[in-house]
């Protein structure tokens, strides 16, 4: 029954779906595969996953619609909550009811609780254990915060009580309790006296394999150019201890900014010198190890663009796991958009120091009332096509939509102008899209010229069309 | 027609379902007489969005409140794009240069977009503003600006 219902919806949605959601991916981060399509219509969504993880094919279907001011989900959902530094996410199938005020959060779910598998690419869930659970929030005008939650997921309780409080210059948050049968606390503190200087404390209990405690002390100045920063860290992972220490400065000239920092844990000591340019949309950085007598150099840098954007970036991050300490961390990013598709690739070093990759590739499919679908990125260079659209009346036309050879698609302003940068000065080809256009109505066009001269004014004539 | 009439209904429940947020950030800049800048336009709805961009210059009365005219001839501004599609849940970057060639400079830069339309079928056209405040010194420059302008309140 289920699998013809899940038939019912990939075949039967795309067909009357205002706008389709397509995602597929790979994560070794979370070991798994898969995909999924989310139709979305004039008052709900509906979304089906499927896929493999940890070598077992898994499947999700949900409908997530608006029922009399709540946000109401049947299906698959991850149940989470994140406050104060708790975070919880437990993979449901069943019934999950939300409602947010200005104020107020207020979030209950009843149904089958499980393994599940989060990833921006696929939302499924195994059902194990039936479970029910609540959260609730409220933000109080003077800055207070409190938090609860509740929930019964098998044979295990979660009951979680947080409260924040934002003051002037600090502010304190805390929460603890039970968390999945384990005794939980979790507390910050910030406390900024004056503009450029701050303190911060941390504890926080997280659970992999086994109960891991981390706690934090730092302090961070800032005084004109130059930066100061300390850290002391402590981390208790099964029954192994790691502290560390870390101190640092910067100095910024112009679009360089120098960093020196020192890093020690476990009787071992880490000097790390950076020197990092920005160039409008380009990052360079320089970076120099010196570890047990020992120098290493490294380069990085990365560039962010609409269309693409690529880095690779070199950090130093604390470990409690296994008592590593301060180890270093090469991470890997690339972004392409190419027109409504998104296709992202992110490596990142998961709890255990083992590099992880995910990626994966999303895009969206207009259905009969799409907006403007052409790609209008201009080419830039240093020569200007410009014009106007006005009207038969000789009024300007807002968001009329006119391709340059090459490709790119401008829209007029208000005042009926539009422009585009080319490389060349020669002239090149104009075409209005007719069926492109932002503004409302039918138009036709009563003059254009074929092509057009960068530097020299183009004028676009058009009129309004009666419908028959 | 009633084909016609529910298509229409339809259309008219899409848009008023993905009216949602569009942000620009920053939305504030403070710079010297010369500087290079970026904004952002993130379309948070489901459908693409044409993005038309303008800039005026603007004075302060001593309400805060601005008046909006024809960018000033001090003000040469190089925009890198004048218009742009937005990809659904897509970001835009637009750049530009900008030199003032008066002690001060206050420019906004006026995002246009078509959002949807009203139950009535009225279109709703959305502005966004990114502000650039261009003074001799970076430093409080919009502060300095406001102070000028004699802008009372905070």
């Amino acid at each position: 029954m289920l699998r013809v219902c899940l038939c019912g919806l990939l075949l039967g949605v795309p067909v009357s779906a205002q706008v389709l959601q397509l995602s597929a991916g790979r994560s070794t981060l979370l070991a798994g595969t898969g995909g999924e399509i989310t139709a979305f219509f004039p008052e709900s969504a509906l979304s089906a996953s499927a896929g493999f993880a940890n070598g077992h094919f898994v499947f999700g279907v949900s409908d997530t619609f608006k029922f009399h001011g709540l946000d109401i989900t049947a299906g698959d959902n991850i149940f989470g909550c994140s406050f104060d530094g708790a975070s919880l996410g437990v993979s449901t199938r069943g019934l999950f009811v939300q409602r947010k005020t200005r104020h107020n959060t207020f979030v209950v779910y009843v149904g089958s609780t499980g393994i599940g598998y989060a990833t921006p690419f696929m939302v499924t869930a195994k059902d194990q254990h039936i479970g029910a659970g609540f959260f609730l929030q409220r933000q109080f005008d003077n800055g207070l915060l409190p938090s609860f939650l509740a929930m019964i997921d098998g044979g295990k309780h979660t009951v979680v009580q947080g409260l924040s409080y934002q003051g002037h210059n600090h502010r304190l948050a805390g929460s603890g309790g039970l968390l999945q049968n384990e005794k939980y606390f979790s507390g910050e503190a910030d406390y900024q006296p004056i503009h450029g200087l701050s303190f911060s404390a941390t504890h926080n209990d997280y659970f992999l394999t086994g109960h891991l405690t981390a706690n934090s002390l730092s302090a961070f100045a800032a005084l004109g150019r130059v930066t100061l920063q300390a850290s002391v860290l402590d981390g208790r992972y099964k029954v192994i201890k790691t502290t560390g220490a870390s101190a640092g400065s910067s100095l910024r000239i112009g679009s360089i900014t120098a960093r020196s920092s020192f890093y020690e844990s476990n009787h071992r000591i880490l000097l790390v010198h950076v020197v990092q340019e920005n160039l409008h949309r380009w990052t360079f950085s320089g970076i120099v190890n010196q570890t047990r007598g020992q120098t290493s150099y490294a380069f990085g840098g990365g560039y962010h663009g609409n269309k693409i954007s690529v880095s690779l970036d070199h950090s130093v991050l604390f470990f409690p796991v296994g008592g590593k300490g301060f180890q270093q961390a090469t991470t890997v990013q690339v972004s392409l958009h190419i027109h409504d598709t998104t296709l992202n690739f992110q490596t990142n070093v998961d709890a255990m120091m083992h590099m992880q990759y995910t990626t994966y590739a999303s895009s969206y499919v207009q259905g009969s009332v799409a907006g403007p679908a052409m790609n209008s990125h201009s080419t830039g260079g240093k020569f200007i096509i410009a014009g106007a659209v006005v009207d038969e009346r000789g009024r300007p036309m807002e968001g009329a939509a006119i391709q340059l050879q090459g490709g790119a698609v401008v829209y007029s302003d208000s005042q009926g102008r539009f422009f585009a940068r080319v490389k060349h000065d020669k002239p090149l080809a104009l075409v209005v899209l007719l069926t492109e256009f932002a503004a409302p109505g039918r138009w036709a066009v009563i003059s254009c010229p074929a092509d057009a001269v960068p530097g020299t004014e183009v004028l676009i004539r058009l009129g309004r069309e009666i419908a028959p | 027609m009633k084909r016609a009439s529910s298509q229409l209904l339809l259309q008219l429940l899409f848009f008023g379902l993905t009216v949602s947020a569009q942000t620009v950030s920053p939305m504030i800049v403070e710079c010297g007489k010369k500087c290079r800048g970026e904004f952002s336009i993130t379309n948070n709805g489901l459908t693409p969005l044409a993005v038309t961009v303008e800039a005026r210059s603007f004075s302060l009365d001593t309400l805060g409140r601005a008046t909006n005219r024809p960018l000033d001839p001090a003000v040469e501004l190089k925009l890198e794009e004048g218009s742009a599609r937005i990809s659904p849940k897509g970001t835009h970057t637009f750049a530009y240069q900008m030199k003032c060639a008066d002690p001060s400079c206050s420019v906004v830069l006026l995002s246009s977009m078509v959002v949807g339309h009203t139950a009535e079928g009225i279109l709703v056209r959305v502005q966004l503003a990114h502000t650039i405040y261009a003074c001799e010194k970076q430093k409080d420059c919009r502060k300095k600006v406001r102070a000028v302008a004699g802008v009372t309140v905070k």
